[in-house]
């Protein structure tokens, strides 16, 4: 492997083009300089830029190899760091990579490994992110009998709440809206797809949702209580960032 | 009274149940129905006092028989009192869990007319629950002291989680304080629920299809600082109550004065002592620890300027430090600043490698008060000797505590002590 500074590879941000770009860096026998997504990028004139193309046919081959040769674990550890905010997530993900093929199955537990230790953290700070998610979406019942929730993570928690909300639901249509990466959860009560959006709907609630609402402040007012008020404490276990879209933290009508 | 008014009391009536815990349940949703249960539990939002919230938490009615001195809802207080409707009660839920508000129910009650009668108005409300609305979520009731066998049997069969609150530390200051209730009517239902879920899990291997009896387990609660107990006797009675009675968690609720009764206290114990208690309560179930190693008459109450497990290491400095490449995971675990998750990356990492303090440091483990406590291949950290009259000034001033000479156990906590107390998640 020759580490080439000169080198930049540029993918289009899915993971399929991330796992082709790994395939190309292995089979050219090279590591770039670093891997970017090509929309991000200001090209400057002392970088050679590698266009790569995404082939589904080769990111398989990396996922296939490693599930099967490494464990499942690990494919989900790429998954999931692929999923974080990290800034440079493609690094580590190669990285890692390689140390999956040089470690064998025990990789996951080198933890004093400075990439081994990026990305099992970057998992961990997905799967944590989607577990608060959890609990602080709050839906609204639309006229049309669809709940609907807009969130703005720092990650990507869409795919990791597919099956907690799917199974817990059921028959009930729902969707959960991420405003910050513009993508959309849409589930019809059978089958659930995310999709790219730039809109953010206007929605219309059903007739008894400002009722439903007015309860739950009522509730959430009063199970405090008082005698212990601590705000700080509070904003540890829920940072304000998730506020926003909180119903029980909108100043009341 | 409107739906709202009624929620509005009978949160109000509920609110002082520490438990709010929502984990150990498996509960799969069923075809056509809704709802499941998580079983690492789910916080759905926090409240101004920083508790978790996740059930929906409220009493059936606050309308109580009972007089007993510690309780915001006794008979003889001048309150307004409610009763939801079974439907209310469910229509709430659902409305609430769809909206995902909420991971389940958590129902109490004060106790109308009879123990028995109570007992039913809440196995109506969660049946209509189970059944008409097939709702597989979390749902946590409360056990009314007194009521028959039978009725305790049909509640298992309904929800997750079963718990029966022991009150108060003693049957002395139950005998005092809450005069209704005796020890034999708190002690045998929970006998009963252990037996029943033992004979629940055996008939699942046996029959698939068999009914689950709380599958969740059982938990109680008791108030503390309201009657003179030692933290010795709370702590060895937390630690009967979970060999003897598979419990779950013990629940600790630091008195808020809401009593009229001149022998309780009219001002609020430090809110400290609760969260050293906790600290005690999670030695107990997850670090190994035995009452007996914690306290004994001569300490008889847990320090305020140390953690527990500190205080222990401080007093058995013979049994440090501790190489990490090395101990086996018991004694990580006992090392000050090593909780389980570390404790377990460190035996996971040591396998293939030897571990140095940097390497520690790359796999985020605190290192702010291990470090005392430790080696890495025979060093410590940056040589440090380990005495106690030096770590001992150490551990407290990292406490934000200064001057160590100068403290005694009857010194008012400071600010930052109860700032810190209260960081903990109930």
């Amino acid at each position: 492997m020759f580490n080439r500074r000169d080198i930049v590879y540029l993918y289009d941000g899915s993971l399929d083009g991330l796992l082709t770009a790994v395939f190309e860096s292995f089979s050219f026998h090279e590591i770039p300089a670093d891997i970017l997504i090509n929309s991000n990028v200001q090209e400057s004139l002392d970088v050679n830029y590698y266009y790569v193309n995404t082939d589904t046919d080769k990111a398989y081959r990396v996922q296939n190899a490693i599930s099967q040769k490494i464990s499942k674990r690990s494919m989900h550890n790429v998954f999931f760091t692929y999923l974080s905010a990290v800034p440079d997530k493609e690094m580590i993900i190669l990285a890692y990579i390689h140390r999956c093929f040089e470690f064998g199955k025990s990789v996951n537990s080198r933890i004093n490994d400075k990439y081994v230790g990026a990305v099992l953290d970057a998992s961990l700070s997905v799967t944590n992110e989607a577990h608060n998610f959890k609990g602080f979406i709050r839906f609204l019942e639309l006229s049309n009998g669809v709940y609907y929730s807009k969130i703005s993570p720092k990650a990507r928690v869409l795919p990791a709440l597919i099956l907690h909300f799917k199974e817990r639901f059921n028959s009930m249509p729902f969707m959960i809206h991420d405003i910050v990466h513009k993508e959309c959860l849409v589930y019809n009560g059978t089958e659930a797809v995310i999709y790219q959006t730039d809109i953010i709907p206007d929605v219309t609630v059903s007739d008894n949702e400002e009722q439903y609402k007015r309860l739950w402040r009522e509730f959430y007012e009063t199970v405090e209580i008082k005698s212990r008020h601590n705000p700080k404490c509070r904003m540890t276990h829920m940072p304000k960032r998730y506020w926003q879209h909180l119903t029980e933290m909108e100043p009341a009508k | 009274m409107t739906v709202e008014e009624k929620l509005k009391i009978l949160t109000d009536a509920a609110k002082y149940d520490a438990s709010c815990v929502s984990s150990g349940s498996v509960r799969k949703n069923t075809k056509n129905g809704i709802g499941n249960a998580s079983e690492c539990g789910i916080c759905h939002t926090f409240a101004a006092d920083g508790r978790c919230v996740s059930l929906l938490k409220i009493l059936f009615t606050n309308y109580c028989i009972y007089d007993c001195q510690y309780c915001i809802n006794r008979c003889s207080n001048d309150v307004k009192r409610t009763s939801f409707t079974a439907r209310e009660i469910a229509d709430l839920t659902i409305g609430f869990y769809k909206r995902n508000y909420i991971e389940g129910l958590f129902l109490s009650s004060a106790v109308i007319k009879s123990p028995d009668y109570t007992m039913e108005q809440i196995i109506s409300a969660i049946s209509i629950l189970r059944n008409d609305y097939r709702f597989n979520g979390y749902i946590h009731a409360k056990t009314i002291p007194g009521a028959s066998g039978e009725l305790v049997e049909r509640l298992g069969l309904l929800v997750d989680r079963m718990s029966i609150n022991i009150e108060l530390p003693s049957e002395q200051s139950l005998n005092r304080f809450a005069p209704q209730k005796t020890k034999k009517s708190i002690l045998s239902p929970m006998k009963q629920i252990k037996g029943s879920i033992i004979q629940s899990k055996q008939e699942m291997v046996v029959y698939k299809h068999a009914p689950s009896f709380v599958p969740a387990g059982q938990s109680t609660q008791m108030i503390i600082g309201a009657t003179p107990e030692t933290d010795k006797s709370i702590i060895y009675l937390s630690q009967s109550l979970y060999k003897t009675f598979d419990m779950k968690r013990v629940f600790y609720s630091s008195y808020i004065p809401v009593g009229s009764n001149k022998n309780l206290p009219v001002t609020a114990p430090p809110l400290l002592r609760e969260h050293r208690l906790y600290q005690a309560d999670w030695l107990l179930r997850y670090y190994g620890f035995e009452a007996g190693e914690l306290l004994d008459d001569e300490n008889p109450n847990l320090s305020c300027e140390v953690d527990p497990k500190c205080h222990w290491a401080l007093r058995h400095l013979g049994m440090f430090p501790v190489e990490i490449n090395k101990a086996p995971y018991e004694m990580i675990l006992r090392v000050p600043g090593i909780g389980v998750r570390s404790a377990k990356k460190i035996i996971r990492a040591r396998r293939y490698s030897k571990l140095s303090f940097s390497d520690l440091k790359r796999m985020r483990i605190s290192m702010k008060r291990a470090r005392y406590f430790i080696t890495c291949n025979g060093h410590t950290f940056e040589n440090m000797w380990l005495r106690q009259e030096l770590i001992t000034p150490l551990m407290l001033s990292d406490a934000g505590v200064s001057g160590y000479g100068q403290l005694s156990l009857l010194d008012e906590p400071t600010k930052g002590d109860v700032i810190k107390c209260l960081t903990g998640e109930i």
